[in-house]
């Protein structure tokens, strides 16, 4: 059965200046799926992202959320259809993590209102999913990366959005919390029917959590499926120039990738 | 942010107020001449209902004295104060940088210049208001060059602001140098312009930077919370639906409008929009909708007082923009260097 189409994007080009970051992107992205953007660095995935969010304006070829183009979306309407959990995460000056959370109800708090009693669920919610509820009082100013990382992760949560974009939002956490994220980010999809969109440079976790996988290379979209046939060692020596070696892992239920390191181990 | 929060926080900002009410009414009574509070509350009630009989038992030469010289002057320093406070909350709370105040822009260098080149060609054609005019067209059009070096694709970056702020500053500071130069007896009008002062405030002033404070208040308070989350970066403030370019350009329109009426109308005056905003936001904590007001408020307060202090307790009068650079200055470094300890150690 196909799902119905979340984002799509036709012939998507963006340049700084005249140089091109990303040529000709064609993609649909369906509801209820997790996807995972990988390729080497400078690549154009948060440049992709940024153009999925609207941050960015293409300098040629359209966005389509939910069948509209995204340009129709007020920005206010499409921060309660979308949200983002951007690579740097500033907590700004000195807020508690409970009021940089609150901030994801940014788009449904009218000018001048208070937040409501729902508004404070989702932020309890976001807070308790994330694990960083005891902490709801600190200032973020004396959270280290990780936890301020986290409060970010809550504060798209508490957004309560059909689509959740990750841009790296792992990269300062350690094996646990990671873990923790992906998994919480794995039940949004299979119990509550969300869309993720995910960049990630750990090849492992794209392929125990992502159902699809978009690789790029040099602002292009060189290969695109679901993760077990695209993910392949072929296309990872070809965009990265690195050997692996893809096999079933009995223990994680899910296909591992090995590389061939250099270390002084070996 | 619960309910008990706010009821303190209102608490506080009353308590600012009631505060700036004293100070003007002490400030009023003291100078040259000491004047008693009553008779300064039965002069400015007089005046305030229309009703003269209201001050007839004080001396005649009172109501001249509260109206007419310390009143204007007193004012106009509350008011600059403000709203130079003002400004700082918007200009940190734009370029994400605790430094940034009305200066890191040049837009008060830029005003400073248009004003030298007044004083030196001197222009009266607009009679009084010719220094302010030239003061407040610098500031405009450094803005709109500052703005326009930093813009790319239609975005402002906070960094390139900054940069572009300082190198604009820069040129001009060698501008008014030169000027200084070319002026050769006439130097002293503009060092004393640029110094900073009170001395010639009128009612017409008073007005003028009133409508303009609480013009910026307004329109500040409406994007406050526009404000706050633009503090967690552009990618995360646009994401949750805040139009950051535009409420980025409004308010710093706006908040570059204010410094220039307060610097065209008192020459440079420093330190303020720094120390203020650091000030409340170690007491009120980072939340616009409360800071504003709050440093509004502090501003003023702290502005009266040191221009109480230069007018009726030293034995002369020492220039306002040299003095709270040398209070503000050293109180400054010792908040720097407790900000950098603290982020040693975490």
């Amino acid at each position: 059965m196909n799902k119905p189409v979340a984002l799509s994007t036709k012939g998507l080009s963006f340049s700084y200046g005249k140089v091109p970051t990303l040529e000709n992107i064609n993609v649909e992205l369906s509801t209820g799926k997790f996807y995972g953007i990988i390729g080497p660095n400078g690549c154009g995935k948060t440049t992709f992202l940024d153009l999925l969010t609207g941050n960015k304006k293409p300098s040629a070829g359209t966005v389509h959320l939910f069948d509209k183009p995204l340009s129709s979306y007020g920005k206010r309407d499409l921060a309660t259809l979308l949200a983002l959990v951007p690579q740097e995460y500033d907590t700004g000056f000195g807020f508690s993590v409970e009021e940089v959370v609150l901030m994801g109800r940014h788009p449904y708090i009218p000018r001048f209102s208070s937040p409501t009693p729902t508004d404070w669920e989702h932020v309890d919610r976001a807070m308790e999913a994330i694990g960083i509820l005891a902490m709801r009082n600190r200032y973020t100013s004396t959270l280290s990366g990780g936890q301020k990382q986290r409060a970010v992760v809550a504060r798209a949560l508490a957004q309560d959005t059909p689509l959740l974009l990750f841009d790296e939002a792992t990269s300062s956490l350690d094996i646990k919390y990671t873990l923790q994220i992906f998994n919480l980010a794995r039940d949004l999809v299979d119990s509550h029917h969300r869309t993720i969109v995910a960049v990630m440079h750990n090849l492992n976790l794209a392929t125990a959590y992502c159902d699809e996988v978009l690789i790029m290379d040099k602002g292009k979209i060189v290969s695109a499926g679901s993760t077990r046939s695209t993910l392949t060692t072929e296309v990872v020596r070809e965009v990265f120039g690195v050997d692996s070696n893809i096999a079933w892992d009995e223990y994680n239920q899910s296909y591992q990738i090995s590389f061939r390191y250099g270390g002084k181990n070996q | 942010m619960g309910p008990g929060l706010d009821r303190k926080n209102i608490l506080f900002t009353c308590c600012l107020a009631a505060l700036l009410l004293c100070s003007i009414i002490a400030s009023t009574g003291m100078g040259y001449m000491q004047i008693q509070w009553q008779d300064i509350l039965k002069v400015i009630g007089g005046q305030l209902f229309g009703a003269p009989e209201m001050s007839q038992s004080v001396e005649a030469s009172i109501p001249y004295i509260v109206m007419d010289v310390r009143l204007p002057r007193i004012l106009t320093a509350v008011l600059v104060g403000a709203g130079l406070a003002l400004s700082g909350v918007i200009y940190q709370g734009i370029l994400l940088n605790p430094l940034a105040d009305p200066y890191t822009l040049g837009i008060s260098s830029g005003a400073a210049f248009g004003a030298s080149i007044a004083l030196l060609a001197n222009i009266t054609l607009l009679g009084h208001f010719s220094t302010p005019l030239f003061a407040f067209f610098g500031a405009i059009a450094t803005l709109a060059v500052v703005m326009r070096l930093s813009t790319f694709g239609g975005l402002i970056s906070a960094q390139t602001l900054i940069l572009s702020g300082v190198i604009v500053g820069a040129i001009l500071s060698a501008g008014i140098s030169f000027l200084k130069y070319l002026a050769d007896e006439q130097v002293a009008i503009i060092i004393f312009w640029l110094m900073g002062s009170f001395g010639s405030s009128t009612w017409s002033g008073v007005l003028l930077l009133a409508l303009t404070v609480l013009f910026g208040l307004l329109i500040t308070l409406y994007f406050a919370r526009d404000l706050n989350i633009m503090s967690l970066g552009k990618r995360s403030s646009d994401s949750l639906g805040v139009e950051t370019a535009t409420v980025r350009q409004t308010l710093l329109l706006s908040a570059s409008f204010v410094t220039a009426i307060c610097v065209a109308l008192t020459g440079i005056i420093g330190f303020i929009g720094l120390i203020v905003p650091h000030l409340m936001r170690y007491l009120v904590g980072p939340d616009n909708r409360k800071l504003l007001p709050a440093s509004a408020l502090a501003g003023g307060i702290l502005l009266l007082i040191a221009d109480t202090i230069t007018r009726a307790v030293l034995p002369m009068e020492v220039p306002i923009g040299v003095l709270t650079a040398l209070i503000g200055g050293p109180f400054f470094c010792i908040i720097f260097r407790q900000k950098q300890k603290g982020r040693a150690y975490e």
